[in-house]
């Protein structure tokens, strides 16, 4: 899988990582349930063994597991941001208002 | 437009700075109720609620049976207004006035069974243990493990906040609840009902407000002393990161992409009902939903027919026509991540055999087509993740080993069913499925008194039954000696010598 960004993503991304100074960031995909495979910026994040880095989004790594991998295959998928005063997920970005997305290229 | 305050420490209250969000009705795409909004800061103050519950107040060191008897108030209290709030979670969550209402008379069951219980857990037990190397009394005490954080989805609002709430309780614990951001309002008013009981202040607190705030707060406070969420498999694996850092006890109920397998031998009208029952119940926003449906290959053409003809009666439309059989999905978001999937499925190569798209008939509201696949490949994407929405997939199989085997292949063991005239052969099948539930002939009968809960990534611990009750208690072992002389102590050679 092949990962992108749209400016609004980058910029949220910039947002965040201004907002929490000397925090290392990741990106990483749910798997279904109430989320899709919704894309979570978390701070402080532990990867496992079968999570690996399929790109780069504002500076942040994004990791996917072999189960997502497979999944996407040879896709693009591309992270935008939208504005939400509803998101529920633990995603950094939620705080601020906005919540990544997931679309296909 | 109703207001909605969040509870804490037997208030209601205003969010910091009053900060409030509109809870959208998905049939209408309106505003329909204002509520308040938690901060990080207003959940410190319903975990400093519940500690003070716990360490200082009556509840935990109540008997069993005044427990069950405000269990039961609480139960009391939901079945008296339970029209009323069955519309108030139709219109926040768009289930079917149907669902919502059996789901408000089964909550109350469900407390009543947590009642019931409360006085028959086994908080102190004798045990036998070896008598060597020395005479010994033992017992288990079996106490609440204190401050409770529990984090609940969108798709059962008010019957999750039972079932995180009921075993609690029913174990002696303090706790602070966080609905859906999507659906807060009938765990807001179970807290009303609440409110009117004898249960203590502080004990029960209910705060909305968004994950990365509230729900992590909870997981990071020390004041906290177990986290239980509802939720995706991601979230359950930052939850149990972020409360690995104070060593929290985690109980966890996470996705699944349940293998449904109806053999050939199985009642095919029974079968195909009970199939898009399995499927298609609150448009397949159910963690333990049969979304694979295996069919034997030689009836396949007749089983798919079946259930495209079952299929085209389901009327989707207005939860709260007693008419509609499918409501919308939770939000706009769902419904595009939906639409996405089934592109995806088709993109792939498997065929939609009937839906697919949003029903023309209607031009507001999150609705999804019920919608069936067929030439579906386990490997495929709709056959892998979960969809959380009304898609079923049909995948074929040659031999039953062989739908064990893809039953099996899946990251996730929630749910899952077997449909046979031969209940034993279908018995065989299911102590072969890797996955907490198993029906046969029957789908999503979860029970109160049986055990609920995920293998693999679907989840740790269990809910309901006595298990679940459990997940909310410690276990204490305490050694009675019965040697009671001091030479006669096994250690008494060991270091003071003969």
């Amino acid at each position: 899988m092949r990962v992108g960004a749209t400016p609004q993503a980058e910029a949220v991304v910039a947002q965040v990582r201004a907002a929490h100074p000397g925090d290392d960031f990741v990106f990483v995909f749910g798997s279904g349930c109430c989320e899709g495979t919704a894309p979570h910026l978390f701070a402080r994040y532990t990867l496992t063994p079968v999570q690996e880095e399929v790109g780069a989004v504002g500076g942040v790594g994004v990791f996917a597991d072999a189960h997502v991998r497979r999944l996407y295959g040879d896709r693009t998928i591309v992270i935008d941001a939208e504005e939400d005063p509803l998101a529920d997920g633990f995603s950094a970005e939620i705080p601020l208002g906005w919540r990544f997305v997931l679309r296909l290229a | 437009m109703p207001d909605y305050q969040i509870y804490i420490d037997g208030q209601f209250c205003d969010a910091e700075g009053g900060k409030t969000a509109d809870s959208i009705n998905p049939a209408t795409e309106e505003p329909w109720a204002r509520v308040a909004r938690a901060s990080r800061k207003d959940t410190q103050r319903a975990i400093a609620a519940a500690r003070r519950a716990f360490d200082d107040g009556p509840w935990p060191r109540m008997s069993q049976a005044d427990r069950a008897k405000i269990l039961n108030q609480i139960a009391d209290g939901l079945e008296a207004r339970s029209q009323e709030i069955a519309a108030v979670e139709t219109h926040d969550s768009g289930g079917t006035i149907r669902k919502t209402s059996g789901d408000m008379m089964m909550g109350a069951a469900q407390l009543r069974y947590f009642a019931e219980m409360a006085p028959k857990l086994p908080l102190w037990e004798e045990i036998q243990v070896p008598q060597f190397p020395a005479q010994s009394k033992n017992y288990l005490q079996r106490e609440p493990i204190g401050v409770c954080g529990q984090i609940i989805p969108w798709n059962f609002p008010l019957m999750m906040a039972v079932w995180k709430i009921g075993p609690a309780l029913s174990a002696g614990n303090t706790l602070v609840l966080k609905p859906a951001s999507d659906t807060p309002c009938s765990a807001l008013e179970l807290a009303k009902i609440i409110d009117q009981t004898d249960l203590p202040k502080g004990v029960v607190n209910v705060v909305h407000g968004s994950g990365a705030e509230c729900g992590e707060e909870l997981c990071t406070s020390p004041l906290v002393d177990k986290v239980a969420l509802t939720g995706s498999t991601e979230v359950g694996r930052r939850v149990q990161q972020l409360a690995s850092g104070t060593i929290k006890k985690v109980t966890l109920e996470l996705g699944g992409k349940s293998a449904n397998i109806i053999l050939d031998d199985a009642d095919l009208e029974m079968a195909v009902d009970g199939s898009l029952f399995g499927c298609f119940f609150h448009q397949g926003q159910a963690c333990e939903s049969g979304t694979r449906l295996f069919v034997p290959d030689k009836l396949h053409d007749e089983i798919v027919g079946r259930l495209v003809e079952r299929t085209k009666p389901l009327t989707v439309g207005d939860p709260m026509d007693f008419a509609s059989c499918q409501g919308p999905l939770i939000s706009a978001r769902q419904r595009e991540t939906v639409l996405g999937y089934i592109k995806k499925g088709v993109d792939e190569g498997a065929k939609v055999a009937i839906g697919g798209k949003r029903p023309e008939h209607l031009s507001k509201g999150y609705y999804v087509e019920p919608t069936i696949f067929v030439d579906v490949k386990n490997s495929m994407t709709v056959a892998q993740e979960e969809i959380f929405g009304p898609v079923l997939c049909v995948i074929r199989y040659k031999t039953i080993d062989d739908a064990i085997r893809m039953a099996n292949d899946s990251i996730y063991g929630l749910g899952g069913a077997v449909w046979s005239r031969d209940k034993e052969k279908a018995t065989v099948v299911a102590k072969q499925m890797r996955t907490g539930t198993v029906w046969i002939n029957e789908y999503h009968l979860l029970s109160v008194a049986a055990p609920f809960g995920g293998y693999k990534q679907s989840g740790i611990g269990r809910e309901f039954g006595l298990e679940g009750i459990l997940e909310y208690t410690e276990v204490k072992h305490v050694h009675v000696d019965q040697v009671d002389n001091r030479a006669g102590k096994f250690w008494y050679g060991a270091l003071f010598g003969a």
